[in-house]
C-alpha cells in the first residue's frame, strides 16, 4: 500500500539510532562518566521518542510531559522500597504512565493549539509544586536509597524497544489515525474519525516511553527530587523533537542523544552554553519552518 | 482590607503584563512566550537607569518604555515574522528559545545575583487608617488603571487603533481595507512590550529583579489574562485583579503553599470550561 | 538528509569519546570543583567560587603546597541533580582531581554523592542533616554545621533572649528551610516555647504581604524566617512596612551583603538574630574579608567564606599527608582537628561533618556584631545533644 510506506520511518535514520546507542556502550565500559553519559543519552531519546508521538504525530504541543517522566521516577522509587523488585517497578511504573496518560488526555485533548500547550504547562507546575509538599514521596528533599539498576547495556535494550514499538505504532491503524489528526484536525473530523480517541492512544503510548525513561532516571543515580521534573525538562525534550524532526521518530531520539553530548562536552562554559543553545533552538526552527512553508 | 489592598496590588502587575499578552494574542493569535522576560528587560532597564545614570522615577520608564519597545519590534520582525502562518508548534518553541536567550543574556551581563532598585526610586509608605500602602504598590495601581484607560482610547479612538481591532477580527478583511498589517502587527507589539517595560520598572521598584525573575509572574499573568478573557483589553484588567485577590485570599485565609498552584489550577479550569473567559472574549472562544 | 544524519551521528561518537576539554597539568595538584554556575541556584555558586578562587590565588602566591602549584578545574552543574552527579563523575574518574568542592546546595550535594565517584567531596555549605546514601561509602566532609545544629542553637537562643512565641514562615519548596524549622520548632518547644503558626512560600516569591497581614492577626514576639536572603530580605522590609513588631530569626542562608539593599532602610536593620559561619571581630575572618573587598569591590557572604575554607581545608589535608592521592587526602580529612578555618575551629568528626561553634551575630541599626558562640559538645550531630553556652553578650543582647 503506497500510504504505508509513507509511513515507515526511514531505514538509515533507525539504524543509526541503534548503531550510536550500540557504539555508546561499548565505548563507555571503562569510564564511570561515560556510562552515566551513554545512559543519559538514551533515556533522552526515549524521552524525545515519547514527545515525538504526542507532538510531531498527533500535534499535540505538550509543555508538561515531565509530569509523566515523573510519574515514572517516583512509582519506581516507591515501588522498589516496598520491596517490590524492579521488574515488576517497571511495569507499575509503565501502567501508571499510561493510566494518567488517559486520564489527563480525556480532560485535555478538547483543548487546542497553544491553549493545550499552556494547560500542559500548568500542570506540570501544579505537579512539581505538589510533589514538593508531599512529604511521603520526600517533598523537597527528594526520595534517595532507590538501587542503582540503570547501566548503559539495559538502557539501550529498553531504548530499542521504545524505537520498534514507536515504528510500529506509527505504521499501525492508531498511529495512521493519529497523524491525519496531527496534520490537519478538522479534515480528520470531516472524515469521520474520532479525533480524540486518536490523540489519546497516542498520548497514551507516548507517555508509556516516557514513563520508561523516568524509571531509568530513577535508578540511574538512586536520587529523584521535584527539582528534576521541572519545566527545563519538558523543554529540553521539545527541543529534541523540534531540532531532530517532529514525527520522523528518529530524528528527535538522535537529537536527544547529541543535545546530551553537547551539554557534557560543554559544562565548563555555563552560561555561554545556554546562549548557545537558545539560539540554536531559534535558528533552527526558524530556518526548517521557513523551508517548509516555501514548499507547503 | 488589607488584604484587599495586597491583592490589587499585586493584581497590577499582572493586570500590566496581561494587557501585552492580549494584545499580541488579539492581533497575532499566538502566545509570546519571550513576553515576560522582556518584562525582565523592561526591569533591568530601569535598574540601569536608576542605579548608575541616576534618573529619577519618571525618566527611568520612559528609557525602559523606549528599549522594550524596541526589543519588541526586532523580535517580532526577525523571530516571529518568519514564521507566520504555521500553526501553533514551531513559534511557540522559537517564542521559548527567546525567552531562555533573553534570559541568560541578562545573566551573562548581569550575573544571578538579585539587585534591588534604590530605595529612594518609589520610597515611602502611606498609612490610611492601620492599613499600609508603599507609595510603589500605589503608583502601579494607578499605572495599570491610567495605561488601560491610554489603550482603550487608542484602540477606539484612533485609526491605528481601529486598524489593530481590524486585523485582530479579520485579518484578510482588515488587508482588503487597505490596512498595511505589517506595520500594524509591528505596533501591535510595540505596545504591548511598552506596558511589559512599565511592569517590569513597577516590580522592580516593588521587590526585586533577576534574570529569572520574569517566568513565574509572566505565567500567572498569562493566566490572568486568559481568566478574564484573552484578547480583550478589560478582560485584562480584570483578570490580574481577579488573579491578584484569589492569590491573596488563598494565602491569607487557606493554605499558603497553594498560593502559587492556585493561578495553574484556575488557568487550567478556565480553559477548559469558559474559554472566552469573564468578559466573554469572542476571540478566547474561536480559538477552540 | 543522509548527510544529516551521518554528521549528527559522527558528532555524538566524537563527543562521547573525546569529552574533557581540560587536562590536568602533570606537575600541579588538580582540585576540582562541581558548583552552580547557572541557573537558579547560580548566586551561591558563583559566591562560593569567588572565595574559591581567592583561596587558590593566595595559596599559588606563595609558592603553592610543597612547591606544587593548585589547578583549578570547575565544571558547572547548571544548579541542576543530574549535572552535579555527571559532573562528579567527570571530575573524579576521567580528570583525576585529589578532590571535588562542591555543591552548595543540599539536593544537588546528595546528587554527587550518590554518583559513585570514589573521590573526596568536600561541601562547603550543603546544612541538610543527611546527604550521604545508606550503604555507600562517605566521600562527603562537610565544612558547615547540619541544619539540626543551627535550627538548636537558634531555638536555644531565642528563649535565652526571652522570646516566648514564635511564627515561622518556611520556603516550602526547600528542604533547608524546612528542616531547620523543624529542628527550632523542636528544641524551642522543648524550652517552653510556643509556634504559633507557620506559613509556607515558594522560591522566588516576592510578595509577602498576604501571609505577613495573615501573621500579624496573631500575637507573636519572634518571627523565624529559616530562608535565603533574597526573601528574607524582602519579608523584613514589607514587614516593617506593614507596621509588624517582632524580633526577626534567621539561619545561615540570610547573610549577605545584598542584605542591606534589598531591606531598604537601616532602621528596619535592628533586632534581627542569625547563625552564621564567621563573626566579624573574629581577626582571621577580618583578613579574609579585608583581602575579599580588595579582589572582588565587594564584601564576602557565607558561602564566599565557606568556599575558602573548602579549599584551605583541603591544603590543610594535602599538607599534612605531603600526597594529592585521593584516597591519601580523605584519610587525611578525616583526622582534620581544630582547624582554624575563616569560619571558625572546625574538626571532622566521624560522621565527616563539621564539628564547630554556631556564630550567632545580632544586626543593629544595620550593623553587624557577635551576639553568641554556641559551642557543642561532641554528641552534637546525634540525636540527644546537649549544648554548652560559651561566654558571650548574653544580656546586652536583649535590648
Amino acid at each position: 500500500m503506497n500510504i504505508r510506506r509513507r509511513f515507515k520511518p526511514g531505514r538509515w535514520g533507525c539504524w543509526t539510532v541503534v548503531v550510536i546507542g550500540g557504539l555508546g556502550v561499548l565505548l563507555s565500559r571503562g569510564s564511570a562518566y561515560q556510562s552515566q553519559i551513554a545512559s543519559r543519552m538514551m533515556i533522552a531519546a526515549c524521552m524525545a521518542a515519547g514527545l515525538d508521538l504526542c507532538v510531531g504525530i498527533a500535534g499535540q504541543l505538550s509543555l508538561g510531559h515531565a509530569v509523566f517522566m515523573a510519574a515514572g521516577a517516583y512509582t519506581c522509587a516507591v515501588a522498589t522500597a516496598s520491596g517490590l523488585g524492579i521488574w515488576m517497578s517497571l511495569i507499575l511504573a509503565v501502567l501508571i504512565g499510561a493510566g494518567g496518560a488517559f486520564i489527563l488526555g480525556y480532560a485535555m485533548m478538547s483543548l487546542r493549539g497553544d491553549y493545550l500547550a499552556v494547560a500542559t504547562l500548568g500542570l506540570g507546575e501544579i505537579v512539581r509544586v505538589a510533589l514538593e509538599n508531599t512529604s511521603s514521596l520526600g517533598g523537597a528533599a527528594g526520595f534517595y536509597n532507590i538501587p542503582r539498576f540503570t547501566t548503559p547495556p539495559f538502557t539501550w535494550l529498553l531504548m530499542l524497544l521504545c524505537l520498534v514499538c514507536a515504528v510500529v505504532f506509527k505504521q499501525s491503524r492508531p498511529g495512521f489515525l493519529a497523524s491525519a489528526v496531527g496534520q490537519d484536525e478538522e479534515a480528520s473530523m470531516a472524515i469521520g474519525i474520532n479525533t480524540r480517541h486518536a490523540k489519546v492512544i497516542a498520548l497514551m503510548v507516548g507517555a508509556i516511553f516516557t514513563a520508561l525513561a523516568g524509571v531509568l532516571y530513577s535508578g540511574l543515580n538512586g536520587f529523584i527530587s521535584p527539582r528534576d521534573f521541572t519545566f527545563t525538562r519538558s523543554i529540553d525534550m521539545l527541543a529534541a523533537v523540534v531540532l531532530g524532526g517532529p514525527g520522523t521518530i528518529f530524528g528527535p531520539m538522535l537529537a536527544a542523544m547529541l543535545m546530551e553530548c553537547f551539554f557534557a562536552v560543554f559544562q565548563t562554559l555555563s552560561v555561554v552554553r545556554m546562549i548557545l543553545y537558545s539560539l540554536a533552538l531559534i535558528v533552527v526552527t526558524i530556518i526548517r519552518y521557513k523551508k517548509w512553508r516555501a514548499t507547503s | 482590607m488589607q488584604q484587599l489592598i495586597n491583592g490589587l496590588s499585586i493584581g497590577s502587575v499582572y493586570a500590566l503584563v496581561a494587557l501585552g499578552y492580549s494584545l499580541v494574542f488579539g492581533v497575532l493569535r499566538m502566545i509570546n512566550f519571550a513576553h515576560c522576560d522582556i518584562m525582565m528587560l523592561g526591569a533591568y532597564a530601569g535598574y540601569f537607569c536608576a542605579s548608575y545614570l541616576q534618573l529619577g522615577f519618571i525618566l527611568s520608564t520612559l528609557w525602559a518604555v523606549l528599549f522594550c519597545s524596541a526589543v519588541g519590534i526586532v523580535i517580532e520582525r526577525w523571530a516571529y515574522r518568519p514564521l507566520r502562518g504555521i500553526r501553533g508548534m514551531p513559534i511557540m518553541v522559537v517564542a521559548i528559545g527567546l525567552s531562555l536567550l533573553l534570559e541568560y543574556i541578562v545573566m551573562f551581563f548581569f550575573g544571578a545575583d538579585v539587585r534591588v532598585y534604590p530605595p529612594d526610586f518609589l520610597g515611602g509608605i502611606l498609612v490610611i487608617g492601620g492599613i499600609s500602602l508603599p507609595v510603589s504598590r500605589l503608583v502601579a495601581l494607578v499605572l495599570a488603571l491610567f495605561l488601560m484607560g491610554g489603550l482603550q482610547f487608542i484602540l477606539h479612538k484612533t485609526r491605528q487603533g481601529r486598524a489593530m481591532r481590524a486585523v485582530a477580527d479579520d485579518s484578510i478583511a482588515a488587508r482588503l481595507c487597505g490596512v498595511d498589517e505589517k506595520k500594524i502587527i509591528s505596533l501591535a507589539f510595540a505596545i504591548g512590550s511598552a506596558l511589559a517595560g512599565v511592569a517590569g520598572v513597577a516590580y522592580g521598584s516593588m521587590y526585586l529583579i533577576s534574570p529569572l525573575m520574569g517566568t513565574t509572574p509572566g505565567l500567572k499573568a498569562f493566566a490572568a489574562a486568559v481568566v478574564g478573557g484573552i484578547g480583550s483589553i478589560p478582560g485584562a484588567l480584570l483578570g490580574g485583579f481577579a488573579l491578584g485577590l484569589v492569590e491573596t485570599f488563598v494565602g491569607a485565609v487557606w493554605n499558603t503553599a497553594f498560593k502559587d498552584m492556585i493561578a495553574f489550577i484556575i488557568l487550567i479550569v478556565v480553559i477548559l470550561f469558559k474559554p472566552g473567559g469573564l468578559a466573554g472574549s469572542k476571540v478566547g472562544k474561536t480559538r477552540l | 538528509m543522509k548527510k544529516a544524519i551521518v554528521g549528527m551521528a559522527l558528532l555524538c561518537f566524537l563527543s562521547l569519546t573525546g569529552s574533557g576539554c581540560q587536562k590536568k597539568d602533570s606537575d600541579a595538584i588538580a582540585l576540582g570543583f562541581n558548583l552552580e554556575l547557572t541557573g537558579k541556584l547560580a548566586q551561591y555558586g558563583q559566591n562560593c567560587m569567588d572565595g574559591a578562587t581567592l583561596a587558590v590565588q593566595q595559596i599559588n602566591a606563595s609558592g603553592g603546597l610543597d612547591g606544587h602549584l593548585i589547578q583549578m578545574i570547575a565544571l558547572d552543574n547548571r544548579s541542576e541533580n543530574a549535572d552535579a552527579a555527571l559532573a562528579a563523575l567527570k571530575l573524579g574518574e576521567d580528570l583525576g582531581v585529589s578532590a571535588i568542592i562542591g555543591p552548595t546546595n543540599s539536593n544537588l550535594s546528595r546528587s554527587a554523592l550518590s554518583s559513585g565517584a570514589q573521590i573526596p567531596m568536600i561541601i562547603p555549605s550543603a546544612t541538610a542533616d543527611e546527604l550521604v546514601p545508606e550503604n555507600a561509602v562517605n566521600n562527603m566532609f562537610r565544612v558547615c554545621y547540619t541544619d539540626s545544629v543551627q535550627g538548636w542553637a537558634m531555638g536555644y537562643y531565642a528563649w535565652a533572649l526571652g522570646l516566648q512565641r514564635a511564627a515561622i514562615i518556611t520556603e516550602g519548596s526547600s528542604d533547608y528551610s524546612r528542616g531547620i524549622s523543624e529542628a527550632f520548632t523542636g528544641k524551642f518547644c522543648e524550652l517552653g516555647g510556643e509556634i504559633v503558626e507557620q506559613v509556607f512560600y515558594t522560591t522566588g516569591e516576592c510578595d509577602f504581604y498576604s501571609l505577613l497581614t495573615r501573621l500579624a492577626k496573631q500575637d507573636f514576639d519572634a518571627l523565624f524566617i529559616p530562608g535565603y536572603y533574597a526573601e528574607a530580605g524582602l519579608i523584613i522590609r514589607q514587614m516593617n512596612e506593614l507596621g509588624i513588631q517582632a524580633t526577626v530569626l534567621s539561619g545561615d542562608a540570610f547573610d549577605s551583603p545584598a542584605l542591606e539593599e534589598i531591606v531598604g532602610r537601616q532602621e528596619y536593620l535592628s533586632n534581627i538574630y542569625f547563625t552564621n559561619h564567621y563573626a566579624p571581630g573574629n581577626s582571621t575572618a577580618q583578613e579574609f574579608i579585608d583581602a575579599f573587598t580588595e579582589a572582588y569591590g565587594r564584601e564576602p557572604s557565607a558561602y564566599a567564606a565557606l568556599g575558602y575554607d573548602s579549599v584551605m581545608l583541603f591544603a590543610d589535608a594535602y599538607l599534612r599527608m605531603g600526597s594529592g592521592d585521593p584516597i591519601r587526602i580523605h584519610n587525611s580529612l578525616e583526622q582534620t582537628e581544630d582547624f582554624v578555618g575563616v569560619t571558625g575551629l572546625i574538626t571532622i568528626d566521624e560522621d565527616h561533618n563539621a564539628q564547630k561553634d554556631v556564630q550567632l551575630i545580632q544586626i543593629q541599626e544595620g550593623r553587624r556584631s557577635a551576639a553568641l558562640s554556641v559551642h557543642a559538645i561532641a554528641a552534637m550531630n546525634s540525636a540527644q545533644a546537649t549544648m554548652e553556652m560559651q561566654g558571650g553578650n548574653r544580656h546586652a543582647a536583649t535590648d
